[in-house]
């Protein structure tokens, strides 16, 4: 089993809580309470190897809370992560904005060259329908650009209704099983295993000394 | 003056022989300033027949009604009878205890009571009462046999006494000694209490042999769950043992491993965390049965054995401690709470007493609203009811004051850009806080559901998600207001998550914008560390729950570093908001009063932290391997904690810690005054020199403010 550390990031109320509770759960809660530090939860998914094997992908996924004052802290969570979904409201203009300067983040602060990043626009339930055009603030086609431009995987999504969120760890799922197989391969081979798929990824470490409290 | 109770046919029986019993009128009457009682005796010899068919008349009608006025002629004989024929008066707050026999079923004897006072000194007779040839005593009982209810525990036998008792209990707390039930104590303090109460350990070190069921029924209900949790020990090691078999043989190749094996294992982390919460709960439930059957002396022995000290530190918790910390039944009553105030509305207990009773007993809910004010500092605690009606004046008029700057804000003063994005921020927060409590329940004008079937939903369904987003519930808007006040109050450290969660309990008890503020700012001066950009604040914290941990759960802390869990980062949310998330709102708000009073340190949320890791250390060591299994077994805790016994554990936690500190404190001493030069090998400083650990034993509130915004520009530019 492949085993990946997947971080939540964006501003607050956003709808980082409530993506992963659809992904891990498939529950949704308007009302969600507010994240406080950080929660932890955990899903397996399966992705398909070329030998058209089942793969299983174990995802340790840190759901962060949004505010700027909790900024200090996010280090300690995106530290060794193999994945980052990003997450704007596509209603909230300057959410959008907020996703933006976490992207540059993770490509100043994290080293990790295969770092797979997801931006995420969410609640694309509220502009559903002829109606609600106008509550849409951020054009798909806008962020798409940003995306492509910045190397980023992307996609909308509405947690409420469940469209596209699983799609999303999906695909994370398949290029980091792509991207990692050949150091896997490397590795077997090293291992003299006879053809099992028997990978950990190094096991990230969350006891970050140069977190905040050590 | 006022009559609140007459009781004619009582006698004084100064000798054995009946012929000599003095016949006269227990009283009970009252000043019509200030309310307080008095009780008292006058004999028949002093009263002329006026005010004696006067009394007559006033005993009959005081059997309806609550209190009569008192003629002149009466004050003044009540005033000038003191003395003479035996005759007595004494104000109830004087009294100490009052002793009521019943009389005896046969008709033997008669009925009677005793006043102790305070002083020592006084002695007073015992006050017969003839119930037979008492008008009220008999009009009383008709009454009762004709309202009886056959079903109804509660009522005894009918006596005189029984109607003095409750003509005093409407304006003292009387309460029933459990070492003599004929003794009720007026207006006891918390020492008292405990005096009195039969179940300390002192006295009852065996199982109390009363339960209902009898002793053989209860010895194997809880033989029966002693075994069960030597079971969920037991299981809870083979879980340890079998997952150390599966582990080895991925390494080993014993067993051949596929994913397959590989899915096991990971189902097996699952089942590492529910053994965990199980052997947990075996243990929780035990434990609540010893408490629900009173067999105290069986949880006091788990205490000792999981929270107390190491044998080889030959020190043990003192019964006294034991008694203090598992007797939590004393809650501060509103009746209580009357009682400890004088004349002018000034506390005339210490305020230690008061935290006593507070921090041991917790506070009624009906009075919160009040003793909140005085816990937050809205109240200081020596004021007097005339000095609190002005400061809430004031209180009032500087809310206000507050609040218009933001009302009529102008965007030449305001930084608008930055105002709007915290007003969004604290809505955003408000809509989604404590929405399943009844008072923020229903976003809709009046607080209340739309209709009684589910049209609600419904109606939000069809509104679409935009109206969603606009808060109507009338308290919600309260709390919205507080905040946005708060940023006003507080410009250098605007609107941080959690801060919602701090104010909503307290706008609940309090259920008034411009107290709940205060309540709120005041609270805020020592939670504002929690916020801090830096996070300083609460990382101290979490430093000094890791040498906590350190020493007093060494064995604990051993393991978590094995699971890379030393950091007690599961802890953060705990810290940040108060156990805001891990509890019960009504449980939160009982939770915080305790913190509140500051009563062994002002920083007591780190013990009852510590309690919570003290609590589930054996299950965490038998069954939990990493970090992330750490992190999900604390999650799932939420709402499965029993906080009176977190908060009996915290108490001996403290103590313990004290004690340890004060030991080592005298070593060093010893060891400075022989021996000056001795190189330690120990890196680590001794625990009694840690910053953090000495700072525990104060009671002052620790208090760190923003000072600056983030990029170092000065507060000033908000305005």
């Amino acid at each position: 089993m492949l085993q990946f550390k997947l971080v939540l990031l964006g501003d607050s109320s956003v709808g980082k809580s409530s993506i992963v509770h659809r992904f891990v759960k498939d529950t949704f809660d308007e009302l969600r309470e507010s994240t406080i530090g950080a929660a932890f939860l955990s899903q397996t998914i399966k992705v398909e190897s070329e030998d058209q094997q089942e793969v299983v992908i174990k995802f340790e996924i840190w759901d962060t809370a949004g505010q700027e004052r909790y900024k200090s802290l996010a280090p300690m969570y995106y530290r060794n992560a193999n994945a980052a979904l990003v997450v704007y409201d596509v209603t909230q203009e300057d959410s959008l904005n907020k996703a933006k300067a976490w992207v540059e983040e993770l490509k100043n602060k994290v080293g990790d060259e295969d770092l797979v990043i997801f931006l995420v626009g969410n609640k694309v339930d509220l502009c559903e329908g002829s109606d609600n055009e106008d509550k849409r603030a951020v054009a798909a086609t806008l962020a798409k650009q940003y995306a492509e431009d910045q190397g980023l995987m992307f996609d909308e999504v509405s947690a409420k209704t469940g469209h596209g969120v699983k799609e999303v760890f999906q695909a994370i799922g398949q290029r980091l099983y792509d991207t990692k197989k050949e150091e896997l391969a490397t590795r077997q081979r090293g291992n003299g295993n006879d053809g099992q798929v028997d990978i950990n990824v190094p096991r990230p470490s969350t006891n970050d000394t140069t977190g905040c409290c050590s | 003056m006022l009559l609140r109770l007459v009781k004619s046919a009582a006698y004084i029986h100064p000798t054995t022989v009946a012929a000599e019993n003095v016949p006269g009128y227990l009283i009970v009457a009252s000043t019509r300033e200030d309310q307080s009682l008095y009780i008292g005796w006058i004999a028949d010899s002093l009263l002329g027949p006026g005010i004696r068919k006067w009394l007559l008349e006033m005993e009959l009608k005081l059997v309806e009604s609550t209190s009569v006025r008192a003629t002149g002629a009466f004050r003044d004989l009540w005033k000038s009878s003191q003395g003479r024929s035996h005759s007595f008066k004494v104000a109830l707050t004087a009294v100490y205890s009052v002793e009521f026999r019943p009389p005896s079923s046969s008709g033997w004897w008669h009925g009677s009571l005793i006043v102790y006072p305070r002083d020592d000194h006084l002695v007073l007779p015992a006050v017969f009462l003839h119930d037979a040839q008492c008008p009220s005593t008999v009009l009383r009982e008709k009454i009762l046999s004709r309202n009886f209810d056959p079903f109804d525990k509660e009522v005894g036998l009918h006596w005189g006494g029984v109607d003095v008792l409750n003509c005093l209990k409407g304006a003292a707390e009387l309460r029933r000694t459990e070492a003599n039930p004929s003794v009720w104590l007026v207006n006891p303090t918390l020492d008292d209490l405990r005096n009195y109460n039969g179940d300390g350990v002192v006295e009852t070190p065996q199982l109390n042999p009363d339960i209902p069921g009898g002793t053989g029924e209860s010895l194997w209900e809880a033989t029966k769950w002693s075994v069960l949790a030597k079971v969920a020990d037991f299981t809870a090691r083979t879980s340890k043992f079998v997952s150390g078999v599966l582990n080895s043989g991925g390494d080993g190749g014993a067993v051949p491993r596929s994913l397959l094996a590989d899915r096991v294992v990971d189902d097996f982390d699952a089942a590492r965390v529910y053994m965990a919460k199980w052997s947990l709960g075996v243990k929780q439930e035990a434990q609540r049965y010893q408490l629900t059957n009173r067999l105290d002396s069986a949880y006091i022995t788990t205490l000792s054995h999981e929270v107390g000290f190491d044998v080889s530190r030959d020190q043990q918790f003192t019964p006294t401690e034991m008694n203090v910390a598992t007797q939590r039944g004393f809650t501060l009553t509103a009746l209580k709470w009357r009682s400890l105030f004088d004349l002018q509305g000034r506390l005339s207990v210490t305020v230690g007493e008061v935290k006593d009773f507070i921090f041991h007993g917790g506070v009624a809910p009906e009075i919160r609203s009040e003793v909140w004010l005085f816990l937050l500092g809205v109240y200081p605690w020596d004021s007097s009811r005339d000095e609190r009606v002005q400061i809430s004046e004031t209180l009032r008029q500087s809310y206000l004051e507050l609040k218009n700057e933001w009302v009529f804000r102008t965007p030449e003063s305001y930084d608008t850009e930055y105002w709007e994005d915290q007003v969004f921020r604290i809505e955003k927060d408000v809509l989604r806080n404590d929405r399943d409590i009844p008072l923020y329940k229903h976003n809709t004008g009046d607080g209340q559901t739309a209709s009684e079937d589910a049209s609600e939903d419904q109606e939000l369904e069809e509104a679409g998600a935009r109206s969603h987003w606009i808060i109507k519930n009338p308290h919600l808007l309260k709390l919205r207001d507080i905040l946005k006040t708060y940023n006003v109050y507080n410009k250098d450290l605007g609107y941080v998550q959690g801060m919602c969660d701090l104010v909503s309990p307290l706008y609940s008890v309090v259920q008034d914008e411009p107290f709940a503020f205060w309540c709120f700012a005041h609270f805020m001066d020592r939670m504002e560390r929690n916020f801090l950009r830096d996070q300083s604040g609460i990382c101290d914290q979490m430093i000094t729950l890791t040498e906590l941990v350190q020493l007093l759960l060494p064995e604990l802390y051993e393991h978590l570093q094995a699971c890379d869990s030393e950091n007690l980062f599961f802890c953060f949310r705990m810290l940040l908001v108060w156990f805001k998330r891990e509890f019960d709102f009504t449980e939160v708000c009982s939770i915080w009063e305790v913190f509140w009073t500051d009563y062994y340190s002002s920083q007591f949320q780190l013990f009852f932290a510590l309690a919570i890791l003290q609590k589930n250390a054996a299950p965490i060591i038998q069954n939990l391997t990493q970090f992330d299994q750490v992190i999900k077994y604390f999650n799932d805790l939420q709402g499965t904690m029993d906080w009176h016994d977190l908060m009996v554990r915290s108490e001996l936690l403290f103590i313990r810690f004290k004690k340890m500190i004060d030991v080592m404190d005298r070593k060093q001493e010893l060891a400075t005054t022989t021996i000056t030069t001795e190189t330690s090998e120990e890196h680590r400083a001794p625990p009694n020199e840690s910053q953090h650990l000495r700072r525990l034993l104060s009671r002052d509130i620790v208090i760190q403010r923003e000072a600056l915004i983030a990029d170092g520009t000065p507060k000033s530019d908000l305005r």
